[in-house]
């Protein structure tokens, strides 16, 4: 909870001051009784303290499973628990980063006496996914507007819109140690290998049966081993990536951490070891490991690590709250952080917008140490004014420098889901 | 495409319209005669115009640009108006608070996002010109300048509390009871402060304008040092 003066009426003080001087010099009472009401009204805010708030809040949800495209209607209804009426409350829902308001809006003012409740409703386009609701803010101002409370009130409100994208194809497993990485070390798999000579241990299906009816020598047989890949999903939200198309859309870190979302359901069916990390507002990490305990626990991390905030640090107000974060000390910090945890055979997959210079040498510096990194990028770039014209430009510039470094970029359009886009790159990839 | 717009959030309507009511008010107040009141209803409704024309509508306005040049011409002619008055007391007393109220109207559309505060805050400023020029240059009572001072601040505290809600709810959200309430507010504790400062004159009227000079200077030092 932050409490803060606004300042306001500071200047009614000079208008106090001007009618004063004005009838002290030109020897008018009535106008330095003028001076008198300035006085009273300067003194106005001082008769007030800040408010003290006491809310309580639900949400309502016309379809909480709708189909993907449906607009939903979301009801929020506030209550006023405290003692004492909040003579301006002003209520912005926290509607979730992926979703866009429809109709009607998500933020609301009213007069709220004890125990009263007020409320209101809006719709907003189901994407497909999991979408958590953020605690709603809540700004109080005493009557004179002197004083001014921000904080929030949270209801776990959730939308689960289906999904209309097919799952990423995933290759069945032949056993409990396999992994879709082909290596070029010779083991148990499918593809062959080699032939060499048997040693005691190896087993029987291994051997070469022909070529011991054959010479009555005995050999084994090696396929290409294949192993289970360990990924880590990097995702940048610093608040440089907290970047929109327009006002009102959703910013580049949602539509990196509903990609996420989507990896890491999709690699959790598979035997892949799946981490997470993240920079932005403090490092995140968390080693790749595989196990329903082990996604329990980066489904809680999704939900619930500042790094993982889908709205910008310092959102309602421009200042307090994001001194340092935004850094590139801080970045080059977390970076090195990083890569100490991180174990060698581990790959990156970066999710970035890559909206500046610095993201771009990270990675480079990632892929330089031994990590097969790959880089997942959003574009959330516009083409409108000079500016966002220039963003552009400077963007696809950086995807090129990435792609010279070999370090593979999937350019994502958030339009597109990003299974499809997934798709499509492999088939290029295939192809070419 | 997206579209770019210098503004972005908007003052709420009802503050707005209520702050150049008072406004207009205020300069009334000042103003007694048919002829200023006439042109203070025209530099309102111009005043309202120019806000109206810096809107954006669900059904984009045929003339999008004829509210804002009709508003100005009205604005302007109303100031020209007052200007040429046959007695010159009465262009004293109506055109500091006609460009108080023109200059309210630009902070409300507003020209430019951040200059809204600065704009309204300039109005403020040329109507408590203008109640100053009234006392000195006609000696007017206490009643007209206490009540035009009392509406010109609460014409500013309403069009700065729009301005506040308009940022961070925008227009398009329900806000009214909160502006009513604050606007009421403001304008009852204006009205009681009129009141006492009457009451005080009234019984004040034997202490020595010295006295009265010490004790106004004593509480607004005190306020100014309250607000450091």
């Amino acid at each position: 909870m932050t409490v803060r003066a606004t300042g306001r009426w500071r200047g009614i003080v000079a208008v106090a001051l001007l009618f004063v001087a004005v009838g002290v010099l030109t020897d008018r009472p009535a106008t330095l009784l003028a001076g008198v009401v300035g006085a009273g009204l300067a003194a106005y805010p001082k008769l007030s303290r800040p408010p003290t708030v006491d809310l309580e809040l639900e949400r309502h949800l016309g379809d909480a499973r709708p189909a993907c495209g449906e607009p939903v209607t979301v009801t929020t209804r506030v209550t006023n628990t405290g003692s004492h009426t909040l003579a301006d409350c002003r209520v912005i829902d926290g509607v979730p980063a992926m979703l866009s308001v429809a109709g009607g809006s998500p933020r609301h003012a009213a007069v709220l006496r004890p125990g009263e409740t007020t409320e209101f409703s809006y719709a907003v386009e189901s994407e497909p996914g999991r979408h958590q609701f953020d605690p709603a803010t809540v700004i109080a101002r005493d009557i004179t507007g002197a004083h001014e409370v921000e904080t929030t009130v949270a209801a776990g409100t959730e939308i689960q819109v289906e999904d209309a994208v097919p799952e990423l194809p995933i290759r069945p497993q032949p056993d409990g140690y396999a992994g879709r990485l082909v290596t070029d070390e010779g083991g148990s798999g499918i593809e062959f290998h080699s032939v060499r000579e048997y040693r005691p241990g190896d087993p029987i299906g291994r051997i070469d049966s022909k070529r011991w009816a054959r010479t009555g020598e005995l050999t084994t047989v090696e396929f290409r081993e294949e192993r289970p890949a360990s990924v880590l999903l990097l995702v940048d939200a610093r608040p440089a990536a907290y970047r929109a198309e327009a006002d009102g859309r959703p910013n580049a870190v949602a539509h990196c951490l509903a990609g996420v979302e989507q990896l890491v359901s999709a690699l959790s069916d598979t035997r892949d070891a799946v981490g997470l990390a993240a920079f932005g507002r403090e490092l995140c990490f968390r080693a790749p490991g595989v196990g329903t305990d082990h996604e329990t626990a980066l489904w809680q991390l999704l939900a619930t690590h500042p790094a993982f905030d889908a709205t910008p640090p310092g959102q309602v107000r421009a200042r307090g709250g994001a001194e340092g974060i935004g850094s590139d000390d801080e970045l080059d910090r977390q970076a090195t952080l990083l890569r100490k945890q991180l174990g060698t055979d581990t790959q990156v997959v970066v999710l970035s917008p890559l909206s500046d210079e610095h993201i771009v040498e990270t990675v480079r510096t990632l892929a330089a140490s031994g990590h097969t990194t790959t880089v997942i990028s959003p574009d959330v770039t516009a083409e409108g004014s000079l500016g966002q014209r220039l963003a552009r430009r400077e963007r696809r510039h950086r995807l090129r420098a990435l792609r010279g470094a070999d370090v593979p970029v999937v350019d994502w359009d958030p339009e597109t889901p990003l299974g499809t886009v997934l798709l499509a790159e492999e088939k290029r990839r295939w192809s070419a | 495409m997206v579209r770019v717009s210098g503004v972005s959030h908007r003052p709420t309507p009802l503050a707005t319209a209520l702050a150049l009511l008072l406004a207009a008010v205020s300069t009334a107040i000042l103003s007694p005669t048919v002829a200023q009141r006439v042109a203070i209803v025209a530099a309102v409704v111009g005043a309202g115009l120019l806000v109206v024309g810096g809107r954006e509508f669900a059904t984009a306005l045929p003339l999008g640009w004829l509210p804002t040049a009709l508003g100005a011409a009205l604005v302007l002619g109303s100031i020209l108006r007052g200007e040429t008055l046959a007695d010159p007391r009465h262009s004293i007393e109506l055109v500091p608070g006609l460009v108080g109220i023109a200059l309210l109207g630009l902070g409300l559309r507003p020209l430019r996002g951040r200059f809204a505060r600065r704009f309204v805050s300039a109005g403020l400023a040329a109507m408590v010109v203008g109640v100053g020029l009234v006392g000195i240059f006609e000696g007017a009572g206490p009643l007209r300048l206490l009540g035009a001072t009392a509406a010109a601040i609460a014409a500013w505290d309403v069009a700065e509390h729009g301005i506040s809600l308009g940022e961070q709810l925008r227009t398009d959200a329900e806000t009214r009871s909160v502006e009513l309430l604050h606007t009421g507010a403001t304008s009852a504790y204006g009205a009681v402060t009129v009141v006492v400062a009457l009451i005080i004159y009234d019984y004040g009227a034997t202490l020595s304008l010295g006295a009265l000079v010490l004790l106004l200077g004593a509480a607004v030092t005190l306020l100014a040092l309250l607000y450091r």
